[in-house]
């Protein structure tokens, strides 16, 4: 059984490329937050699998099944953390969007060789599937144009209230008003504030 | 292969508008058992009460056409056989390809083994 992966190399943009073809065919109103929860039960109908102790017993919020029919998620994560859960639902989808083929050679038919599967499988590989997925999930909840659209607002707004929106401070509170209207982390903002500069 | 009654019952969702998260917040249901329902896993409920309050809970207007139907489908799924993970492909097919922890790391052996103890454990139907 194969467990090499032919992984394509892509850079950020073009990730940012098939994340905007993601975008304009399941989210076309362009509204936000992105309803990745709609789209990915309802549009994709990807079933949803909460798993109670998943994140306290593996360290991990969540995956996607190897047929790309389910995705299985911490449900502490689900019930109590939505922001978390919603990066969750769009990183994965990453991997439905951007992977799927590259997994269409693999013959896994037996939980043994599944496990083999796991422990040869290489770890540069893994490390841009994984890097891709993370990068699309920021970029299917935040994309640029909106991102850049709603910061103006929340500067305007800061300024207003009489602050520099230049400062430290203002960049603070830019920061959570844009998580509440992307309803992402603020730790996704900055990485998508980051990357867009 | 899902339900009828547990097609039907993701479909009803679906008309709502609302994810499994919302649904279940918004009326006290455990996702885990919801989500069980809507694949087939789980049966459609003996308890006509708990039957009644899902149907409210999904729209159904009491009395309609769909309400009928709502327990026709419920009535004809409990006769059929719980969807289970015990033929070994149907569980590969629900084991992640990819798979990384918080920390990046490969998992051990024995991890992998709580993987699909996990997974076979989520379409358990409690017998």
């Amino acid at each position: 059984m194969a467990s090499r992966l032919d992984v394509p190399r892509l850079n950020y943009e073009q990730v940012r490329a098939s994340a905007n073809d993601f975008l304009g065919r399941f989210n076309p109103s362009g509204v936000i937050p992105i309803p990745i929860e709609s789209i990915v039960e309802f549009a994709l109908k990807i079933n949803i699998v909460p798993i109670p102790g998943l994140l306290r017993a593996l360290e991990t919020d969540g995956f996607i099944s190897s047929d790309f029919k389910t995705i299985s998620v911490d449900q502490f994560v689900l019930e109590q953390r939505e922001r978390r859960y919603r990066f969750t639902l769009a990183h994965e989808i990453g991997h439905l969007w951007l992977h799927k083929e590259v997994f269409a050679e693999l013959e896994i038919k037996t939980v043994n060789d599944w496990k083999k599967y796991q422990s040869d499988v290489d770890t540069e590989a893994y490390g841009w599937l994984e890097w891709q997925a993370y990068s699309f999930g920021g970029l299917v909840l935040v994309p640029r144009e909106k991102l850049s659209a709603r910061r103006a607002i929340a500067e305007e707004k800061i300024a207003r209230e009489g602050l520099d929106p230049k400062t430290e401070a203002a960049q603070f509170y830019v920061g959570k008003y844009l998580a509440g209207d992307f309803n992402v982390s603020e730790a996704v903002i900055d990485k998508r504030t980051q990357k867009d500069r | 292969m899902e339900t009828l009654f547990g097609e039907y019952f993701k479909q009803l969702r679906e008309k709502t508008g609302l994810s499994l998260r919302s649904f279940c917040a918004a009326h006290g249901f455990d996702p885990g058992n919801i989500s069980r329902l809507e694949r087939g896993a789980f049966l459609a409920p003996e308890s006509n009460e708990k039957l009644r309050e899902y149907a409210r809970a999904l729209g159904v207007k009491e009395g309609s056409t769909e309400w009928i139907e709502f327990f026709d489908k419920a009535a004809a799924s409990r006769g059929m056989i719980p969807r289970d993970l015990h033929k070994e492909e149907d569980l590969v097919r629900r084991l992640p390809l990819l798979f990384r922890t918080l920390r990046g790391q490969k998992l051990s052996s024995e991890a992998l083994d709580k993987v699909v103890d996990l997974v076979r454990e989520s379409d358990s139907h409690g017998e």
